[in-house]
C-alpha cells in the first residue's frame, strides 16, 4: 500500500464501512493492523471486492487485489458460509448446487454457463441459448464446464482455484469464442485464463434483436460492480441503449445504480445478514424512485437483490429473453 | 472521428472546457478517472479576478440543486480550523450566526467539540445516527436557534432533504464546511452534470492510457478501446489526482511527457514539493503541442499551493475552450 496519500476516499465510498459496521477491509487495514498485529478478525471478509474504492482512489492502488491477497493469507476462512460453499467446489466443482438443464453441446459460440446459471438460480442456460441464438449465433455450452474459480478466489482459495482452471482451460481454449453471463466468470476468463472471453452484453452490443411490444415498465437498472467496474464502465452504456430500444421499458435515473448490492466478494455465503441489509437499502431506494422491475446484468446479484422481496428483480438476458419477438 | 474534442480529466477544469465547448456546438468527449481534488477540495469558489460568463455558468449549474444560489463574500470553517472565504452561496453556506454544532455519533465528517473550541462561540451537541425523522427530534431538543451540522446530503436531495430537515425540526441549519466531504463532491456533481446537459459525452471510470497521432486509448476496465479526435485537452489536474507524475527527479506530464519543469532532488522535501507542485506543464496560451491543449491545475502555476483555486482552474479552462473553438 505505498503510494497511499491518506485522503480516505475510500473510506467514504466503501458501503460497507457506510452501512454495515465501523469495519473496513482497505488500506488502513492493510498497512496497519493486519502486519503489526498479524489479525485475523473478520474485517477481510466483509470487503464484496465491489472495487469502489479503487475506482476513486486518487493514487490508483490497487486495493481490492490486496484484499483478495490478504484473504490467501488468512486461508482456509473461519466463517461457516464459506466453508459451505468451499466444501460444495471440492464435492461438485461448483460453488452452487448444479441443477439439470438443456442445452447444445456443439456449436460455434460456447457459452460458458457460471455457477449461479448452472444452479438455475438467474441467469439460466435455456434463456441464455435462446437470446444467443436469436442473436445470430449458434450457442452451446460443454458439459464438461465447471465453475471458472472467480468466487473461490475471493475467498483466498488459491489451489481449488487451479485446480477448476486446469478442467475449464482446455475446453475453452478449443472454443471459436468464449461468451459469459456472469462478469465474475467474464473477468477470471479473460485475466487469469488469458482467453478472450465477452460479457454477453458485449456480444449483444451489434446484434439485432427484435423485442416484442410488451407491457410498460419502469426498469431500475442496477450496474453490478464486477461488470461495470471489473469488465469496464462500456458494458453499462451497452446494456442501458438495449434497454432503451425495447419498446414499452423505461430506464430510470435514480443516482444509485452504482451501489454494490452487497453480495459480491463471498460475502453473502459469509454474511448474509449484512448482505441482505445492504440489497435491502438498494431496493428500497428503487421502489421509492418509482421501478417496477430491478433488472441486473448479472446472475448473483440479481440473486441478491431478490432477498428483500420488496421487488422483483432479474437477470438481464433473462429480461431480454422474455421480451424477445 | 469520434468526437470533435477529447479531454482528458472531469475536474473543475475539465468539466468547464467541456461545457463551453459542447454549447458552442462542438463534439466532445469527456474521459475521467479517480476522484478529482475538485470532489476532495472543500468546493469553496472564491471570486479571484472577475468574469460575468463564468459566473452565470456556476451560478446555473448550481442552482437547480440548491448550490450557489447567492452571491456573497463570507467566511466558513471547517472541522480543521482553516478559514477560507467564498463568493458563492448556499442557502446553509453562511454559519456566521450559528451558536450551536451537532455532531452525529459515528460520522466522522465534523466534530463540533472542536468547532466550539475553535470558533469559541458555539455549543456543542452530539446527536444519535438516525433517519430524516429522528434526526429532525433529535435537533428539536437543542434550545438555540441556529444549528450547524455535517454534510449529510447528496447533490440530489440536498435541497429538499435540508428543508425538510428544517421544517421538521424547527431551527435553522447550515452546513459545515469539512475537506474530503460531501461539498467538493456537490461542486463536482453539479459540474459534471451540466457538462452533460450541454452535450458532453462523459466517459466516466475510463482512463487514457496512451495517445497516438490523433487518436487515444482508452481503458474501461478489462478492454481499452481507441477513439479519434480533432483535438486533444490534457486537464487531468496536478499531482494529486495524476495529471502529473513524479519519478525519479522529474515532473512529467505522464501521456504525452511534454514541456514539464524540472525538479532538480531526487529526494523531496518540503521545498522540492512546493516546487513540484508549482510546476506543470508549460502551456502558453494553453496550447501543449499541434492539436493539444492543456487547461486547470495540470498548467505550470496553476496549483493549488500556489494560490490557485477552483475558480482560477475554471477561468483557466474557460478562457483555454475558446481558444481551441477558434483553432478548429
Ligand atoms: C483537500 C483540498 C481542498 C481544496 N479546497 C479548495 C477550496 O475550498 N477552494 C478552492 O478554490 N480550491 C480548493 N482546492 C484546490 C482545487 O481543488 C483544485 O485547484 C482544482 O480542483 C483543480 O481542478 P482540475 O480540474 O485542474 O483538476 P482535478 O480536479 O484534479 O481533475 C483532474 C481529473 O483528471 C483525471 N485524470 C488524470 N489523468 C487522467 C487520464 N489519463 N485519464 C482519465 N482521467 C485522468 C483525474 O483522475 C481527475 O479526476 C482544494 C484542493 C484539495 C486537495
Ligand atoms: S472493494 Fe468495495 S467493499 Fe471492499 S473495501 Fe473497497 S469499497 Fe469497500
Ligand atoms: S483512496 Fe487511495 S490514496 Fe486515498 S486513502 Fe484510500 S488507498 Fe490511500
Amino acid at each position: 500500500m505505498n503510494g497511499c496519500i491518506k485522503c480516505g476516499e475510500c473510506l467514504t465510498a466503501c458501503h460497507a464501512y457506510r452501512h454495515l459496521r465501523d469495519q473496513f477491509s482497505g488500506p488502513r487495514r492493510l498497512a496497519v493492523e493486519y502486519p503489526r498485529f498479524n489479525d485475523t478478525s473478520e474485517e477481510a471478509f466483509i470487503c464484496t471486492t465491489c472495487g469502489y474504492c479503487e475506482e476513486v482512489c486518487p493514487s490508483e492502488l490497487a486495493i481490492t487485489q490486496a484484499i483478495v491477497q490478504m484473504r490467501g493469507k488468512m486461508f482456509p476462512p473461519q466463517n461457516e458460509g464459506q466453508k459451505k460453499v468451499l466444501e460444495l467446489a471440492y464435492r461438485t466443482d461448483h460453488s452452487v448446487e448444479p441443477k439439470e438443464y438443456s442445452a447444445p453441446e456443439k456449436g460455434k459460440t460456447l457459452l460458458f454457463p457460471g455457477c449461479v446459471g448452472k444452479g438455475r438460480l438467474a441467469g439460466r442456460p435455456e434463456e441464455v441459448i435462446k437470446l444467443l441464438t436469436a442473436a445470430g449465433a449458434e450457442p452451446y455450452i460443454h458439459p464438461g464446464l465447471v465453475c471458472c474459480g472467480s468466487p473461490l478466489s475471493k475467498m483466498g482459495a488459491a489451489e481449488e482455484v487451479e485446480r477448476l482452471k486446469n478442467i475449464n482451460y482446455p475446453l475453452l481454449s478449443e472454443a471459436e469464442k468464449v461468451v459469459t453471463v456472469c462478469p465474475g466468470c467474464t473477468t477470471m476468463i479473460n485475466k487469469s485464463y488469458g482467453i478472450a472471453a465477452l460479457h454477453i452484453l458485449e456480444y449483444l452490443q451489434d446484434a439485432e434483436l427484435n423485442f416484442i411490444d410488451g407491457d410498460d415498465v419502469r426498469v431500475y437498472l442496477h450496474h453490478p460492480c464486477h461488470l461495470s467496474r471489473g469488465v469496464g464502465p462500456h458494458v453499462m452504456d451497452i446494456a442501458k441503449e438495449i434497454l432503451d430500444s425495447m419498446p414499452g421499458v423505461t430506464v430510470l435515473d435514480c443516482g444509485s445504480e452504482k451501489d454494490c448490492c452487497g453480495g459480491g466478494g463471498g460475502v453473502l455465503a459469509a454474511y448474509p445478514r449484512e448482505a441482505y441489509a445492504t440489497a435491502d437499502l438498494k431496493v428500497k431506494e428503487a421502489q421509492e424512485a418509482g421501478a417496477d422491475l430491478i433488472v441486473a446484468p448479472c446472475p448473483f446479484c440479481a440473486v441478491n437483490l431478490r432477498r428483500p422481496k420488496r421487488l422483483k428483480a432479474v437477470e438481464m438476458s433473462e429480461f431480454l429473453c422474455s421480451r424477445l419477438k | 472521428m469520434d468526437c470533435d474534442v477529447l479531454v482528458v480529466g472531469g475536474g473543475a477544469a475539465g468539466c468547464t472546457m467541456s461545457y463551453r465547448l459542447s454549447k458552442a456546438g462542438m463534439n466532445v468527449a469527456l474521459v475521467t478517472s479517480g476522484t478529482p481534488a475538485t470532489a476532495m477540495s472543500c468546493g469553496r469558489i472564491k471570486v479571484t479576478e472577475e468574469n460575468k460568463e463564468l459566473r452565470q455558468f456556476i451560478r446555473q449549474a448550481g442552482e437547480k440543486y440548491g448550490l450557489f444560489t447567492e452571491e456573497r463574500e463570507v467566511q466558513a470553517y471547517t472541522n480543521k480550523g482553516t478559514l477560507y472565504s467564498q463568493s458563492f452561496l448556499s442557502d446553509y453556506d453562511d454559519s456566521s450566526q450559528a451558536r450551536a454544532a451537532a455532531g452525529i455519533e459515528g460520522n466522522k465528517d465534523f466534530n463540533p467539540d472542536l468547532a466550539a473550541r475553535i470558533t469559541g462561540r458555539l455549543t456543542p451537541y452530539w446527536i444519535r445516527q438516525a433517519d430524516l425523522d429522528e434526526t429532525a427530534e433529535s435537533l428539536k431538543e437543542i434550545p438555540e436557534e441556529m444549528i450547524i451540522i455535517p454534510p449529510l446530503f447528496d447533490i440530489r436531495h440536498y435541497r429538499s432533504s435540508m428543508k425538510k430537515l428544517e421544517e421538521q425540526s424547527g431551527r435553522k441549519l447550515r452546513e459545515a464546511v469539512t475537506p474530503l466531504s460531501l461539498p467538493g463532491k456537490r461542486l463536482h456533481e453539479c459540474l459534471i452534470q451540466a457538462a452533460k446537459a450541454a452535450g458532453t459525452r462523459v466517459l466516466e471510470g475510463r482512463k487514457v492510457t496512451d495517445i497516438t497521432a490523433q487518436s487515444a486509448l482508452i481503458q474501461s476496465g478489462i478492454r481499452e478501446q481507441e477513439m479519434t479526435y480533432g483535438a486533444l485537452v490534457l486537464a487531468g489536474g496536478n499531482l494529486i489526482s495524476g495529471g502529473l507524475v513524479l519519478d525519479g527527479n522529474m515532473v512529467r506530464e505522464p501521456l504525452l511527457g511534454i514541456n514539464v519543469t524540472e525538479v532538480a532532488s531526487t529526494r523531496l522535501r518540503s521545498a522540492e514539493l512546493t516546487e513540484a507542485l508549482s510546476s506543470g506543464i508549460c502551456a502558453h496560451g494553453c496550447r501543449a503541442a499541434a492539436g493539444v491543449y492543456a487547461c486547470g491545475s495540470i498548467v505550470a502555476g496553476m496549483s493549488y499551493p500556489l494560490n490557485k483555486g477552483l475558480w482560477d482552474v475554471m477561468l483557466n479552462a474557460w478562457n483555454a475552450a475558446e481558444k481551441v473553438r477558434d483553432a478548429l
